[in-house]
């Protein structure tokens, strides 16, 4: 195929058409497809949340444990709800400079920025929890292996969230490398 | 611009948004998240557009810059039809059909930024206008398309 021949081919490619009264839906953040799921996220999180931090002081003894370990809770149970409110304002804004490039390289710095929030955020949390549920705790082997265990699992997940992080950024590095 | 406007103008060059998502996204769910995507991009950002620039130079602008930053979702399997995709589905020459699929076959194996610059090149943009949009020279597009096409070649020759 000659490249008149594509061009030509281009501009025969017929495309569906959209109707005015759906394009004006699309304007709206509700009817975003990644702020919808962000969202619905947000709430259920927010409503665990609340309802964790109701009922902990009593249900786990939140009320025979010092003060800091209770705020230590607490800063930790909104540590990854204040995240996920920067991750819906995030995703609303993609386009950061007068040209592609430029724009590329904004938002690459910002999801770097992000990404790293993310595990830190995630992995205080985890260990304002542990601290807070091992706390008082009479330790023996059960307990140790059990404690191993769980330092097992957080483990696993910071390298999972790193490597989904780390594919993302690469692949956004590709990109602006390919640009300039 | 009131919303007036804007859809008036959004509507008008809507087939060069679908393109984009055709080329960007391999499943029809994906694109139509990314036309989503895009036209609510395009509402955020319409204060940002001078009036000094083409209002379709922009629409490029915004549109694949969306479709490059935007996070695909998990791959999902090709789904597999008795017919060619949407688009070719009013389609009622069997080969220009096949040319077009040919056609968007090669280009969606090119890398993001490399069908960034084609389809600006396809849609008769100048070199300037290519420049001034991916923010490169005028004369490092040009090194750049001729790269491109050979490896459209080479991928149509396959």
């Amino acid at each position: 195929m000659e490249f008149n021949e594509l061009k030509s081919t281009w501009n025969t490619v017929k495309t569906p058409e959209i109707s005015s009264i759906e394009m004006r839906k699309m304007f709206s953040e509700n009817r975003h497809p990644a702020l919808k799921s962000i969202r619905k996220q947000l709430i259920i999180e927010i409503i665990g949340w609340c309802i964790l931090l109701i009922c902990y002081y009593t249900m786990f003894d939140g009320d025979k444990k010092p003060v800091w370990i209770n705020i230590l809770l607490v800063f930790s149970i909104l540590l990854p709800v204040i995240h996920n409110l920067m991750g819906y304002r995030f995703a609303k804004y993609l386009v950061q400079g007068t040209n592609i490039q430029e724009s590329l390289k904004n938002y690459l710095a910002k999801v770097k920025r992000y990404a790293a929030i993310s595990i830190i955020s995630k992995q205080l949390f985890l260990i304002g929890l542990l601290l807070f549920f091992t706390y008082g705790l009479t330790f023996n082997t059960s307990k140790y292996i059990s404690l191993v265990i769980i330092g097992l699992i957080f483990t696993i997940q910071i390298v999972l969230t790193y490597r989904i992080w780390a594919k993302r950024l690469a692949g956004l590095e590709k990109s602006i490398n390919l640009l300039s | 611009m009131d919303e007036r406007q804007f859809l008036i103008l959004i509507n008008e060059h809507q087939g060069i948004i679908h393109k984009i998502c055709r080329l960007y996204r391999d499943v029809r769910e994906d694109r139509e998240d990314l036309f989503q995507e895009i036209t609510f991009q395009l509402w955020k950002s319409h204060n940002s557009f001078k009036n000094n620039s083409k209002i379709s130079t922009w629409i490029y602008r915004i549109a694949l810059n969306t479709a490059i930053a935007s996070f695909r979702k998990k791959k999902q399997d090709i789904e597999y039809r008795p017919t060619l995709p949407e688009f070719a589905e009013e389609q009622p020459d069997e080969e220009l059909a096949l040319r077009q699929e040919r056609l968007f076959g090669a280009l969606k194996q090119l890398d993001d930024g490399d069908k960034a610059i084609i389809t600006l090149y396809l849609e008769d943009l100048s070199y300037q206008q290519i420049a001034d949009i991916i923010g490169i020279s005028e004369n490092y597009v040009g090194v750049k398309l001729n790269r491109i096409k050979i490896k459209i070649q080479n991928l149509l020759s396959c």
